[in-house]
């Protein structure tokens, strides 16, 4: 019983940490659960799964995996500083440059992502004679994503308290040194989970250029399922491939999170 | 130090917080400037030390000069002001992401132009002087308020300023860590080093200073020594205010 409780309660101080075995226990009993609903549900429109087709297209599927990695790694890489400059831009004291930032948040959260990537890619890229799908993908992706950390690291820098500005006037600093020693550290730090939320969607919305023929894991997906008819089975392996990829990306958060963590 | 203010108005909104301050100070080393809560001496101490404009801002008509140099208020000319004075607010000076030693070498190293291994040894030297060196590697998270505040100091000093002013250092305080930041107040008095503050230590004021500022609502009611001010006071307002802080002290 004592072993049990040990497994079902968390300690009652928030410090110990819950036991391994207790770990396994609730992750494994949670996705039997969820694997217990789905094999049901199968069951309930007599439909089988066949592993056997789907499995010739494994090519597919990894192409498809690799492209959204390279989508996913190549946003972050550039939507992370359009969203610092972004936010920075925002606050500061040149008018011209604080609306430009206010208005393209305004516009990319404002309207759909589908919507943008079609106007994009199909009227702004052309005129710069940018055919590459992949990199149009990133640079679609990274607009839309910048926005959205923009308005995260906002909240972020508004959160480190004003005396640290003045602090940072005070020995002399200039506003940029301001930002990049004093301002930003701490609201990167403050925004790691939100940031880390955004990212997952960031892998997530790289499905939506399979509108424009991008060979990312949904759309290689869809393609698998058109070869096979084995739709249900392909959607299966899409929703793994997603979960490779987020999966790491929340655990590296949550770590970031905890070896960045001080007493402020 | 000479310090010489003339015409110096202060509005925020529809409140004006300096009215007209003229002040003349001849070889002060140690000012203490004091009065009642909301009497305009935070707000002169940080037009002071660079950190706000006054009224009419770059065309402003007040004037201050320390030792006849006149202080010019434009945001350029005070941003080099500041790089040469140093300055102690109230709480939450250090930043938090970094060490009490990294807090002091930043600004000796991207401020002051110093490489890295000597802002460091630079750092590490002050911290020993004020015998912190065992807090060097902490956060501001780990140390005591008044811990914080020693470091502060430290950081404030460690480019050898011209002046360094405090700004109610020791309110945050508890008594006990009080009198350690009080001691290292007295103790960089002791080295040369030209001090302005803002405090209700009237004890440590009437101890350190050399010259007393009393203000109130905007106006300075007295200058003069601290036992001039405190002794013989020339205001009612200013014998009512030390009858009420001294009342339990």
């Amino acid at each position: 019983m004592e072993s049990l409780s040990r497994w079902i309660f968390a300690p009652r101080d928030p410090a110990e940490p819950i036991p391994f075995s207790a770990k396994v226990f609730n992750v494994v009993i949670v996705v039997a659960a969820v694997a217990a609903v789905f094999v049901l549900a199968f069951r309930a429109q007599s439909a089988t799964l066949n592993w056997g087709t789907v499995l010739e297209y494994h090519l597919l599927f990894t192409t498809g995996l690799l492209n959204t990695l390279i989508l996913s790694l190549g946003t972050l890489v550039l939507a992370l500083p359009l969203g610092i400059a972004g936010a920075v831009a925002q606050r500061s004291r040149v008018l011209p440059m604080r609306y430009a930032a206010k208005t393209y948040v305004e516009l990319i959260r404002g309207t759909p992502l589908l919507a943008q990537i079609l106007l994009i890619y199909y009227v702004l890229f052309p005129a710069i004679r940018l055919d590459d799908k992949l990199v149009a993908g990133i640079l679609i992706l990274a607009l839309f994503n910048g926005a959205y950390i923009s308005e995260i690291i906002r909240g972020g820098i508004e959160s480190v308290g004003q005396t640290q500005m003045e602090s940072a006037r005070a020995i002399g600093l200039t506003t940029f040194q301001s930002y990049r020693y004093v301002l930003l550290p701490q609201a990167l730090r403050y925004s790691v989970p939100s940031l880390a939320g955004q990212f997952v969607s960031m892998v997530k919305d790289s499905s939506l250029l399979s509108a424009i023929s991008v060979a990312e894991l949904t759309f290689q997906a869809k393609q698998a399922s058109t070869y096979t008819y084995s739709t249900f089975e392909c959607y299966l392996i899409l929703t793994a491939g997603y979960l490779i990829i987020t999966l790491p990306l929340s655990a590296l958060a949550r770590w970031l999170e905890r070896s960045l963590a001080y007493e402020s | 130090m000479n310090l010489s203010i003339s015409n110096l108005c202060k509005t925020y909104g529809p409140h004006q917080v300096l009215r007209n301050v003229a002040l003349e100070i001849e070889d002060g080393h140690c000012v203490a400037l004091i009065g009642p809560s909301g009497s305009g001496k935070s707000t002169l101490l940080r037009v002071l030390a660079g950190l706000e404009l006054p009224d009419g801002g770059d065309r402003t008509t007040a004037s201050v000069t320390w030792d006849d140099v006149p202080m010019h208020f434009s945001d350029n000319a005070l941003f080099e002001y500041r790089r040469g004075v140093g300055t102690v607010f109230q709480a939450y000076n250090l930043f938090p992401h970094m060490s009490a030693l990294e807090n002091i070498a930043l600004p000796l190293r991207v401020v002051h132009g110093r490489t890295a291994e000597v802002a460091r040894r630079e750092a590490l030297d002050q911290l020993a002087r004020l015998g912190l060196e065992a807090h060097a590697a902490k956060r501001p998270g780990q140390l005591s308020g008044g811990q914080r505040q020693r470091v502060a100091i430290a950081r404030a000093i460690a480019a050898r300023p011209r002046v360094v002013f405090l700004d109610e250092p020791t309110s945050a305080l508890d008594p006990e860590m009080k009198a350690e930041v009080l001691s290292l107040i007295a103790e960089i008095k002791s080295q040369r080093r030209d001090l302005i503050l803002v405090t209700h230590e009237m004890h440590f004021a009437k101890m350190v200073a050399d010259h007393m500022v009393f203000l109130a609502d905007g106006q300075i009611l007295q200058t003069g020594t601290p036992q001039q001010v405190m002794d013989e006071p020339t205001h009612p307002v200013i014998q009512s205010f030390f009858s009420r802080v001294l009342k339990f002290a």
